[in-house]
């Protein structure tokens, strides 16, 4: 019965202790004043060893709350440090050090994302004592540091709010919600010459002119308000804040323009928009080319022997053009359809001139190299065959007179041989070239459903 | 076998006062590789004796130094920390009618220096800084650093990094580490011990780190990269569309960028911040949050929530200096199966509501983190990704029974 007590005892003492070794540093720092303190730093052996002079700390409360510990690093250099968090702190900061008070003594330490604390110093208050070892008062340090995180949810929480708060005011003071507002406009801050598929980005803000006359601007303009106070439906365009991109499916496109369209969302009839001519005149290149030789692995299962890897083959495609006037400028231009027939899947749909360039790759990949030989052969392993280039069909609608097209459906290349493991015997043969793909050429009627 | 068990203990001993000299005449090692002569370095080091012994009994080597006066008020003779013995410095300004800015350094009295160290410049015209460097052969090990850390007092300083450029000292991020200090008045090793004169180097190179981030910045603001996307996240189709080869010369195109994407397809993206994430908070380390859908996920919170996202979602504990990501970052990457794990479960968490033919916002969120909390957001980005339609877009690169991301991330999840 008496050593159940004592079990007992032994067992809310040791609550109790780490209940205390929980405490915030503001509890903690109760017990401890500016004063000079004595400092104990690491040897070359990793022991700590007391040094000559003291050093001054400056402990400054703000009521009940410890602000800041200016340590006089040998009395002359001045390292402020700050609570991480100021109702709860767990350390005090500066720059990459921490400074966390416990039992008799400050522990002047590194942290690292891995939770690991790596002490360099050791600053005992007047009167008080200390005599641990680096690895014990490391975890000290870690065992205190990670259960007072733990406590500090409510601390946390109110910084937390406490920021929030301040970015809602902001917010306040810079949205038009609750503002009377009597026009928004779009603002184009950088147009590319061309507008097509793959162009530079359109970059653009808005102008919210006030009733009273003032004018707001989003940030990118130079102005605060947030871009969530918008509502934005942008046509043939990304439907992104500060800059958008054409479209790359012409499918997105029907009318030829592009459309920035916003609205506020706290003004039910306040929209604006701003529409811009597709120019289709940049030039575009689509790979549909097969995988070298060295890339095999990543689409099936390869055995590796001396013999490099078989590349693989361009794909066949079919691409249905089409000529139609331009919905805007009324210029003639080509709908094209490009489909994968190898993969089942639609490449692209694009609107280009007629005199711009449409290039198409489905060229066959290039065979491995053959890997040095085996002891036991005198020959080097076998470069890997080239892929052959893929098939590639244009079908022409009658309405297309001029298409300015360039299909490279070559076949790969074979790999070169491998060098013997012996000097005197032959390196391997240098791998098949893969055929040359065919380009047939249709002319029929087509509907292009874009 | 007693025989040989002294003769070990003997030459243990002579082996351990060899190594406590080599620690204790570090200066003194670099100038014997720098003259390349060890016989010259031994007889230096036996007259630096005698001096010392000398100096002991009220005689000095290069007191007549102290009489002399320069320009940065270096000259004089100095006494080691860690090496005792005396030590001669001289700041020339000019010799043969140029402006050479040296620092001679004698630990034996002779006509010429012992070691010749060079001025950095434009830390001292702009920021009052002395530190004089000096090459003496291409390794770490070859490298003499001098820093003026209070007048009259002189800390010796060790790099680890190799030889970049002869003309200049190590880089700023370099690791310094004082090995000695020297002073004119040996009271000064009262205040001056070599974890103080560390810390004041210390504050020197943040003062300087400072500096040069802000003249970096004002490099940077050449690009209009860096000028139009800080605070911001870019996108790309790849990787290679956001790399580039020298550092602070953000050298990738903006036609290159895109705004939308196929989703599932490869997606690279690159945040570039306003402030290093050192200057802006230190101490702390990047975190990234994935939103999309009204779901949202965190890298930090998934490492913490068990192991297969801890072994598969590192810290990301570098570039804390830099103005961007040096490596982009993947959602992820068909070329290499590589995906950020954050981004997958994003995908397993949203897999409902994915419809073919829809376009959804993706915001990629960086953030400073600390002490489990995200503290403030370096930079944003969003991003649409375009479920394509058809047997073999979107949903095969989602959910291929085999390969697709979802598939792969669901069946890990269910091992």
């Amino acid at each position: 019965m008496r050593q159940i007590r004592i079990i007992i005892v032994i067992f809310l003492l040791s609550i109790s202790s780490s209940v205390i070794g929980q405490e915030s540093q503001n509890r903690i720092l109760e017990k401890f004043e500016s004063g000079k303190y004595t400092v104990y730093k690491l040897n070359a052996k990793k022991k700590f060893e007391k040094i000559k002079k003291a050093w001054p700390l400056e402990i400054t409360k703000q009521g009940a709350n410890v602000s800041t510990v200016l340590v006089k690093r040998a009395g002359i250099l001045d390292e402020l440090f700050e609570a991480d968090i100021p109702g709860y702190p767990a350390y005090f900061a500066f720059k990459n050090f921490r400074l966390s008070f416990i039992n008799d003594y400050a522990v002047y330490y590194e942290w690292n994302g891995k939770q690991q604390a790596k002490t360099k110093y050791i600053l005992v208050k007047p009167g008080g004592s200390f005599n641990g070892d680096l690895e014990s008062v490391n975890k000290s340090v870690v065992t205190y540091a990670v259960a007072t995180f733990k406590n500090q949810t409510g601390a946390r929480a109110n910084v937390k709010e406490a920021k929030a708060e301040l970015a809602a005011a902001e917010r306040k003071i810079n949205s038009i919600e609750n503002k009377e507002v009597s026009k928004i406009e779009i603002q184009l801050v950088s147009k590319p010459s061309k507008v097509a598929h793959f162009s530079e980005a359109i970059k653009y803000g808005v102008v919210v002119t006030l009733k009273n006359g003032t004018l707001l601007k989003t940030p990118n303009l130079g102005g605060k308000i947030p871009w969530d106070d918008f509502i934005l439906s942008h046509e043939g365009v990304s439907n992104t804040i500060d800059e958008v991109r054409v479209d790359e499916n012409a499918a997105n496109i029907p009318n030829d323009l592009i459309r920035l369209k916003i609205a506020s969302k706290y003004h039910g009839s306040l929209k604006a928009s701003k529409s811009i001519n597709t120019t289709n005149d940049l030039s575009i290149q689509v790979n549909q080319n097969g995988f070298w030789g060295w890339e095999r692995h990543k689409y099936m299962t390869v055995f590796q022997g001396v013999d490099g890897q078989h590349a693989g083959r361009g794909d066949n495609l079919i691409v249905k053009v089409k000529t139609v006037s331009h919905k805007q400028s009324g210029v003639k231009i080509n709908k094209i359809e490009i489909y994968n027939t190898t993969d089942d899947k639609l490449v692209a749909q694009y609107k280009l001139l007629t005199t711009t360039e449409l290039i198409i790759n489905a060229k066959g990949g290039q065979g491995d190299n053959g890997k040095k030989g085996r002891k036991s052969e005198n020959i080097g392993g076998n470069g890997g065959s080239g892929g052959a280039g893929g098939n590639v069909t244009v079908i022409k609608d009658p309405s297309t007179t001029k298409f300015n097209i360039t299909i490279n459906n070559k076949g790969g290349k074979g790999g070169n041989g491998g060098a013997p493991y012996y000097s005197s015997g032959n390196k391997g043969n240098i791998g098949v070239s893969g055929d040359d793909g065919n380009i047939s050429n249709q002319v029929k009627n087509i509907t292009l459903n874009f | 076998m007693k025989k040989q068990t002294v003769l070990t203990a003997i030459l243990s001993v002579f082996l351990m006062i060899g190594i406590s000299n080599t620690v204790e005449a570090q200066f003194g090692k670099k100038l014997k590789t720098a003259t390349g002569a060890v016989k010259f370095g031994k007889k230096a080091k036996k007259t630096s004796n005698n001096k010392s012994s000398k100096k002991s009994k009220g005689g000095s080597s290069f007191s007549s130094l102290n009489s002399e006066t320069d320009e940065l008020n270096v000259t004089g003779e100095y006494f080691g920390l860690v090496d005792k013995r005396p030590f001669g410095f001289k700041f020339i300004k000019e010799a043969e009618g140029k402006i050479v800015n040296e620092l001679h350094y004698w630990e034996k009295k002779a006509d010429e220096p012992q070691l010749k160290l060079q001025l950095k410049e434009s830390y001292f015209t702009k920021h009052q800084v002395k530190l004089f460097f000096k090459w003496m052969s291409a390794s770490a090990s070859g490298y003499i650093e001098v820093i003026e850390v209070a007048p009259g007092v002189l800390a010796q300083i060790k790099s680890d990094r190799s030889l970049n450029d002869n003309d200049k000292p190590v880089a700023l991020d370099a690791t310094r580490t004082v090995v000695d200090v020297m002073a004119k008045n040996k009271a000064d090793f009262d205040t001056w011990d070599v974890e103080t004169a560390q810390a004041k180097v210390d504050m020197i190179l943040t003062t300087l780190k400072s500096a040069n981030s802000e003249k970096v910045k004002k490099k940077l603001m050449r690009f209009d990269v860096y000028k139009n996307y800080k605070g911001k996240v870019a996108f790309a189709k790849g990787t290679n569309y956001l790399r580039n080869q020298k550092s602070n010369q953000p050298t990738e195109k903006e036609a290159n960028f895109v705004t939308k994407r196929e989703l599932g397809a490869t997606l690279a993206f690159k945040p570039y911040f306003k402030q290093p994430l050192a200057a802006s908070h230190p101490g702390a380390w990047f975190n990234i949050t994935y939103e999309m859908l009204g779901e949202k996920t965190d890298r930090e919170a998934l490492r913490k929530s068990s192991t297969k996202f801890s072994k598969n979602i590192p810290q990301i504990d570098k570039d804390q200096e830099k103005f961007y990501f040096w490596y982009p970052k993947v959602t992820v990457n068909t070329s290499n199966n590589i995906a950020d794990y954050a981004f997958l479960e994003l995908l397993r968490k949203t897999q409902d509501n994915l419809k073919a033919g829809q376009t959804y916002d993706l915001k990629i969120t960086v953030w400073a983190f600390k002490d489990g909390e995200n503290i403030d957001p370096v930079a944003t980005g969003t991003v649409q990704l375009e479920y394509t339609p058809g047997e073999n877009g979107t949903k095969k690169l989602l959910f291929d029974p085999i390969k697709g991301w979802v598939t792969v991330l669901e069946d890990y999840l269910d091992e």
